[in-house]
């Protein structure tokens, strides 16, 4: 599902395109030394599930399905930081 | 594996790989010298299996690499992969996600940072989002979702970049932190 204003992948003008539609974020990503709090708690698993059967479609479905919905309706609430 | 799918996967593939090269040349030069993106392979599920048993993983890791991805990898074409290495030697971390079932989304699914001392610890997460982000790019999503995060320190300092929880309790909604792009 590649954009139809992307270059053909495969081609320089393809990898620029990546690179400058992606670069705003990742300058912003790596702006900061990341604290030292943040580095000791990333140990491990960080994000996941605890079985491989709950990334299958049987259940990924139907959660993207509930997402998208909670999303769309804005019936989500949010934690502040 | 019938045509149709082969063509998805060689389609995928390039993709996955355009990628990672695009993201590692976004990355902030002194990452980008020393550091190494990859598809998951053997040589880098060999290693994975070790932080199984490294006693130093954190207690919530009961996650084996090795048990599903072969499956996980067959039944997803789209999915993307990253292995992220240190030097060209040591395995630093591991990340895999999808497009969601509406396909302009992508999901995070697992992201997990070598147990222990390593020369990337705190920047996993970062590299993770980087990548994935380029591979978002590339098949038109509009919105990362980091699934079910495990830790509440690394999860607040990334809802300062924009992402937003929300904490999952008895429902089909997991707890998740989504960016729009």
């Amino acid at each position: 599902m590649v954009k139809s204003t992307a270059p053909e992948p495969g081609t320089p003008e393809y990898q620029q395109w990546l690179i400058e539609h992606s670069k705003p974020l990742i300058d912003r990503l790596f702006e900061h030394p990341i604290p030292e709090d943040v580095a000791q708690a990333e140990d491990g698993l960080i994000a996941g599930p605890e079985s491989w059967d709950q990334l299958m479609p049987e259940k990924t479905i139907a959660e993207d399905v509930a997402i998208d919905k909670a999303h769309q309706s804005g019936k989500l609430k949010l934690v502040k930081k | 594996m019938n045509d149709q799918h082969q063509y998805a996967e060689r389609k995928y593939d390039l993709l996955r790989q355009e990628s990672l090269s695009a993201a590692l040349l976004s990355l902030p030069a002194t990452l980008r010298e020393n550091i190494a993106l990859t598809n998951i392979n053997s040589a880098t599920l060999a290693i994975a299996k070790n932080w199984e048993y490294d006693n130093r993983r954190s207690d919530s890791a009961t996650w084996s690499w090795n048990e599903g991805i072969r499956k996980y990898s067959y039944r997803h074409p789209k999915r993307f992969e990253l292995a992220i290495w240190y030097a060209n030697a040591m395995l630093c971390g591991l990340s895999i996600g999808k497009p969601t079932y509406s396909g302009d989304k992508l999901r995070l699914d697992v992201i997990e940072s070598a147990p222990g001392v390593h020369p990337l610890k705190g920047q996993i997460v970062a590299i993770s989002v980087a990548a994935f982000s380029v591979y978002a790019r590339a098949i038109g999503a509009s919105q990362i979702r980091i699934m079910r995060p495990v830790n509440d320190t690394v999860t607040r300092y990334y809802q300062q970049f924009g992402f937003r929880l929300f904490k999952g309790k008895e429902s089909n909604i997991p707890t998740h932190l989504w960016l729009d792009l």
